[in-house]
């Protein structure tokens, strides 16, 4: 640390004794921006260049994916996977949704990590008339509300 | 160090050959005409020496970090995994102790910021000794040999550590309070019915019957949680970055959000004995 950092400390008590010598900290990192706004800003620019997933779950986006909505997943590396979303969770780098499906009458649901880096894009099948009521519709699961046998093209 | 395991042996032969003369004078002596032999003391298993020389030490200092919350990471195989951000800011080197003057070689190491008006001013002399900024918080590293200490004012950076190296992040469990033994240790608790009656997450039975007639020392009972130091081994780093100041750990780190976790390399696995070194 340079000299010119140094400053002369004193205070109430310490008027009458000798002058305290203090060493200013080191600079801020960021520019004094908050770390993990600074971390979330970061690992969008790396798995999210486009800005579009960040557009689809955005709440201040009116086209954002519902619960309600039939999603297509599309892979870099695997086949693409179709559902009902039955909720959508916010939380940054680590958001999903969580689709449904019946396959041969045996409903499935796929949690789907949304940035994940084999992700390529998230396609909106088809969007309901009028939505349901509630943010989460886990009270479809069998039920006469239940989703049906859905793919990807259909509809 | 293996000067310090010598005897004194010369001490000892010059005893021996004092009493062989006396025994081929073929006289009658009674034994306090022996005379009386000076040695060092002997080094005990005791000694904060020997002990030193017992202890897995490393070869450099850790960080102290600021736990600032969980993110998740997703690593070059697809997987996503759980990960800690620590703040890595005013890291600097505020004070050395060596072995031949203190008897343990070890860095002190002093993070955050604090305003000097907050400061005592015999702290604010240790701080300037070392041509630092009054720190928040000081902790101390034991290291392995005297050439390893760092000069007064080092800074040291998230860098320091290496992406896929392991560390030990040791750090303090938020405090839980006053606790009954479910929360505590686990207990199973009693009945919810079949005629139980105030006694649904008690701790049951401490012992037995007139003998011993007392508690047993260690019995688990009800009482303060939490608040306490905590050392979670070997934990993975998944990024470092200087620039920025923060270094990403795998898994959770204890502690609430703003503690301050210190950061070493993983003991179990950099860890060295000194007696094993000096054989």
């Amino acid at each position: 640390m340079s000299l010119n950092l140094v400053r002369a400390f004193s205070c109430a008590r310490t008027v009458f004794a000798k002058k305290m010598v203090v060493y200013a900290p080191l600079p801020n990192l960021r520019n004094g921006q908050n770390l993990m706004e600074h971390i979330k800003q970061s690992q969008y620019a790396k798995f999210d260049k486009s800005g579009a997933k960040q557009a689809a779950l955005s709440l201040h986006n009116k086209e954002r994916i519902r619960a309600d909505d039939i999603v297509t997943v599309v892979y870099k590396n695997q086949k693409p996977v179709t559902g009902q979303v039955l909720m959508v969770k916010r939380a940054g780098l680590n958001s999903t949704i969580l689709l449904r499906n019946k396959i041969t009458g045996l409903g499935v649901e796929m949690n789907i990590p949304v940035f994940h880096p084999n992700i390529i894009r998230l396609d909106i099948v088809r969007r309901p008339a009028n939505y349901k009521p509630r943010n989460r519709h886990y009270y479809i699961r069998n039920s006469r509300l239940d989703v049906g046998e859905l793919s990807g093209g259909s509809k | 160090m293996s000067f310090i395991f010598k005897r004194a042996q010369s001490s000892i032969s010059n005893a021996t050959t004092a009493l062989n003369e006396l025994k081929s004078s073929k006289q009658l002596i009674s034994p306090s005409v022996i005379p009386y032999i000076n040695s060092n003391a002997p080094i005990t298993s005791r000694n904060n020496e020997s002990k030193r020389q017992r202890r897995r030490l490393l070869e450099r200092p850790g960080l102290i970090g600021i736990k600032r919350g969980m993110t998740c990471f997703f690593d070059n195989q697809g997987r996503r995994l759980p990960a800690t951000v620590l703040e890595i800011i005013q890291n600097e080197v505020t004070f050395t102790r060596n072995v031949t003057k203190e008897g343990i070689n070890s860095i002190q190491i002093g993070a955050g910021y604090q305003k000097p008006q907050n400061v005592t001013r015999s702290m604010l002399g240790h701080f300037r000794n070392a041509k630092v900024s009054p720190k928040q918080y000081l902790s101390d590293f034991e290291i392995l040999n005297e050439d390893n200490l760092l000069p007064l004012g080092t800074e040291l950076k998230a860098d320091h550590f290496k992406i896929g190296q392991f560390v030990d992040v040791i750090s303090v469990i938020k405090g839980k309070g006053m606790a009954g033994v479910m929360k505590r240790w686990g207990f199973g608790g009693g009945n919810a019915s079949h005629g139980a009656s105030k006694s649904h997450r008690s701790a049951g039975s401490t012992g037995q019957n007139t003998t011993p007639a007392r508690v047993l020392p260690g019995k688990k009972m009800a009482g303060r949680l939490g608040n306490e130091r905590n050392t979670i081994f070997n934990l993975e780093i998944l990024d470092c970055n200087a620039d920025n100041g923060y270094i990403l750990v795998k898994g959770c780190v204890s502690g609430s959000k703003g503690s301050f976790v210190e950061i070493r390399d993983a003991l179990k696995k950099y860890g060295k004995h000194l007696i094993n070194l000096n054989k």
